[in-house]
């Protein structure tokens, strides 16, 4: 339970590799809008994981829908709630919002990017029947693969071989459609450098198992976004090296995300984005979101223990794997994907009750807030057999409902009120300058 | 018509038909909570696979276990599972679909006791060059996991005695179905649906020799009713018999129908091939898709457009499960594919229970408006 006898008061420090983040945040979508004219094919990738898959092919821009749905909802909330607006007016209501978003933002007569091709990577099924939805919509060639999502113990050799001969089968399509060769040299550097960001983000959450926890999610929300889109290339792990030496460095020396630290929670599934200072409103009390399913399980690279924890996997030089060619590269992926991510464990409850009501031991937690995201269906998917299994082990627990993607969906001030509360039933009081 | 009450008296009644069954035999029971489970394979190995269907009735029960937000099929499953609707059966299956049943599936594993839940992950991109090595390996891991269970191997004899009858099983309510295409049909929709849905909870060997009599019976009676408004119904299950009789109460018949609890259920057959369990996973990747088993490229529309002209259906009534996202994909498509062809349609939302007036209105405007397309 939270110590409220003492306000103690941690360091705290501005991260070094904020500015570093938001460039690289600020350069994809600038290359995003610009693709066109810089002679780019505009790749929409409907996925969590696995860009890199995509890497062999210079020639392609990869859109990651969900990612420049935040950006929209950040910078142009009234585009961001027109394409909404459009894309139910069309008759898609109450479904996957993050993934059918394009429908609405091409649509727009103020769209900024528009996808010349699309690609699936299937882990949940709004995934690829929104890819299928917006290529009708626009005619554009489309091409799902399909992740086996399925824990460690249900994996069979032949669901590797699947996942593998579908990459393959994927490269071919992808040459076809582009007219152009997959330039295999840059498919094995960009599943290395996956690996090592994914690998390289595990690291940096394990690292919030410190008390004070260095990073609090808000921040992490914003650090994480290379992890996606620009998951393969050679400056994003620059950034992610230097990221986890600082996160190392504050947890050395005892710098805090939040001075005040002295309750710890988890949030699960996505936050609202219109909203995300949602994830601060904690701080006036000492609380801090310091991990959650909306940040660990996807894109990190943990394997899960068979009794539900989560350690960070090792890079595939600490394995002693080297790509040479294409198949080493999409075996590789294959085996990120299938043996090295929560996220094949989460799609069923079982596994997914044992990660949460594990982690939340490793990183110390007091409480846990859940999300019943009216815009993902996937990450809440569940939930309520882990509240029940968290009640039997005393951590208390709030559910919320909201929406990750559409502000008009709730209204702010009584998510606030009900935040607090959960704050106030914890014990906690807002704490005095 | 003796055969049609039964079936009536079966769907009405359906857990003492099991529980007969169970008592009778003194073999085992599986509950199945989707039509994409090789129910062939568990026939062959002396097991009744049983659908797990909602009680529509109001309920809180599963409320803890699911969110609200989620299909309410997929949360009136789970609640006859937590009320011990189900007892007599031996264990569950399900094979994926969607995230919504799979929560179902995986609440009552951990709340109601059975000796043997099985999940078989039935992989959605049917359409893929490689799928097949892939749901035959998952069709052997069931066999595996059921003799294991059972303690007895299941025998290619089984496999093709299981084969054989449910192959009569679906060529049966094929020449049914085939019946209504006649205007008017011999039989009713609410008929016709009983007849479906009685063989989701029947041994398949009964409900044969209860279709030869309806057959039977059914050739050369008087038609179940006069020639009226011909409809088609969508969706994914509907087994919501007061829906059903109130869309035809007001003066229709449903003479076909795209429902998993309905042709989807039964249309093609297992083509014999030397490796039975290639064979079955065969006709199982071919069948009339869900929407989530439809990608890349659509099958499921040609053959909805194909059956709503080949039963000359005048208008089409889409029910939705509230929530239901694999399926809110496909409808604005759909509808916009039947507008085209000149066939007018509905959407209904559906809940665990539907409030009759709301719908009565709906009803009788879209018959107002085929009326109008008719005469126009």
């Amino acid at each position: 339970m939270a110590n409220h006898t003492a306000v103690q008061k941690y360091p705290t420090k501005p991260l070094d590799s904020w500015q570093k983040a938001k460039d690289i945040r600020t350069n994809h979508l600038s290359d995003l809008v610009n693709a066109k004219e810089r002679g780019k094919k505009v790749l929409l990738v409907n996925a969590e994981n696995g860009f890199s898959l995509w890497s062999g092919f210079p020639s392609c821009q990869v859109y990651w829908p969900i990612g420049y749905t935040q950006e929209l909802i950040l910078r142009d909330p009234d585009h961001s709630r027109e394409a909404f607006e459009d894309m139910e007016a069309m008759g898609y209501r109450d479904i996957c919002w993050w993934t059918m978003a394009p429908l609405g933002e091409m649509s727009h007569r103020r769209a900024k990017v528009k996808a010349d091709i699309i690609v699936t990577h299937h882990v949940c099924e709004p995934m690829v029947k929104s890819s299928q939805v917006i290529a009708t919509h626009f005619g554009i060639p489309t091409f799902p693969v399909d992740f086996p999502r399925l824990p460690l113990e249900q994996l069979k050799p032949f669901h590797f071989d699947y996942l593998v001969n579908q990459f393959h089968e994927a490269m071919e399509w992808m040459e076809k459609v582009t007219g152009t060769k997959c330039d295999d040299e840059a498919l094995c550097r960009g599943v290395r450098n996956e690996w090592e960001v994914d690998v390289l983000l595990a690291r940096i959450l394990e690292l919030n198992k410190a008390t004070p926890a260095p990073l609090d999610m808000k921040m992490f929300a914003a650090l994480e976004f290379p992890a996606w889109p620009e998951s393969f290339k050679d400056n994003t792990v620059q950034y992610f090296r230097a990221l986890y030496d600082e996160v190392k460095y504050r947890v050395a020396n005892g710098i805090a995300a939040v001075a005040t630290e002295r309750c710890r929670l988890f949030h699960e599934a996505a936050p609202p984005f219109p909203y995300l200072n949602l994830l601060k409103a904690g701080h006036k009390y000492g609380a801090v979101f310091v991990g959650g399913s909306g940040f660990m399980i996807f894109p990190p690279a943990f394997v899960v223990g068979e009794d539900g924890s989560l350690t960070a996997a090792k890079t595939l030089e600490e394995q002693g794997i080297q790509l040479r060619t294409r198949d080493d590269a999409l075996r590789a992926l294959a085996k990120l994907y299938l043996y090295n991510s929560p996220q094949c464990s989460w799609m069923s409850i079982l596994p997914r009750a044992k990660i949460v009501s594990r982690a939340v031991q490793d990183w110390h937690v007091d409480g846990d807030v859940i999300h019943i995201d009216h815009g993902c269906q996937g990450m809440p998917a569940g939930m309520s057999e882990v509240q029940l299994e968290l009640k039997e082990m005393g951590i208390p627990t709030m559910a919320y409902e909201a929406h990750s993607v559409d502000g008009r969906g709730y209204n702010e001030s009584q998510l606030l009120d009900s935040f607090e509360s959960f704050f106030e039933n914890l014990g906690l009081s807002v704490i005095e300058d | 018509m003796q055969a049609i009450e039964k079936f009536h008296e079966v769907v009405n009644d359906r857990h003492r038909y099991g529980e007969e069954w169970k008592q009778r035999t003194g073999k085992r029971m599986l509950g199945c909570l989707c039509s994409y489970v090789p129910e062939e394979i568990m026939y062959a190995a002396g097991i009744l696979p049983v659908r797990i269907l909602g009680g529509h009735q109001p309920q809180t029960i599963s409320e803890r276990h699911m969110f609200s937000t989620y299909c309410p099929h997929s949360r009136d499953c789970l609640a006859q599972g937590l009320e011990g609707k189900y007892e007599y059966l031996d264990g569950i299956v399900h094979a994926h679909t969607c995230m919504h049943i799979r929560q179902a599936y995986n609440s009552w594993q951990l709340h109601v006791p059975t000796s043997f839940s099985y999940y078989l992950p039935m992989p959605p991109h049917l359409q893929s060059p490689h799928v097949k090595t892939v749901v035959v390996g998952e069709f052997a891991e069931f066999k595996r996991a059921l003799e294991n269970w059972t303690g007895e191997p299941i025998s290619d004899q089984a496999l093709d005695m299981a084969i054989d009858i449910y192959n009569t099983n679906r060529q049966l309510l094929r020449k049914v179905y085939e019946l209504r295409k006649s205007n008017p049909s011999p039989i009713s929709g609410v008929a016709a649906t009983e007849m479906v849905l009685a063989s989701l909870f029947m041994d398949k060997k009964e409900h044969n020799a209860l279709l030869l009599q309806a057959l039977a019976e059914l050739e050369g009676s008087k038609p179940a009713l006069a020639a009226k408004p011909r409809l088609m119904i969508l969706g994914s299950e509907n087994d919501d018999m007061q829906l059903i009789s109130l869309i035809e109460e007001l003066g229709t018949s449903i003479v076909i129908d795209d429902l998993c609890t309905g042709s989807r259920y039964f249309w093609n057959e297992v083509v014999p091939e030397p490796d039975r369990l290639t064979a079955i996973a065969a006709r199982y990747i071919n069948r009339p898709p869900c929407p989530l088993k439809d990608s890349l490229e659509r099958r499921r529309f040609p053959h909805i457009l194909k059956l709503a002209k080949d039963w000359q259906v005048s208008g089409v009534v889409i029910g939705h499960q509230k929530f239901c996202d694999p399926h809110g994909y496909d409808i604005p498509e759909i509808q916009t594919m039947l507008t085209k062809n000149g066939i007018p349609n509905l959407v209904l939302e559906l809940d665990v229970t539907v409030a009759p007036g709301p719908v009565r209105t709906r009803i009788e405007a879209f018959l107002e408006m085929l009326e109008y397309a008719a005469v126009s």
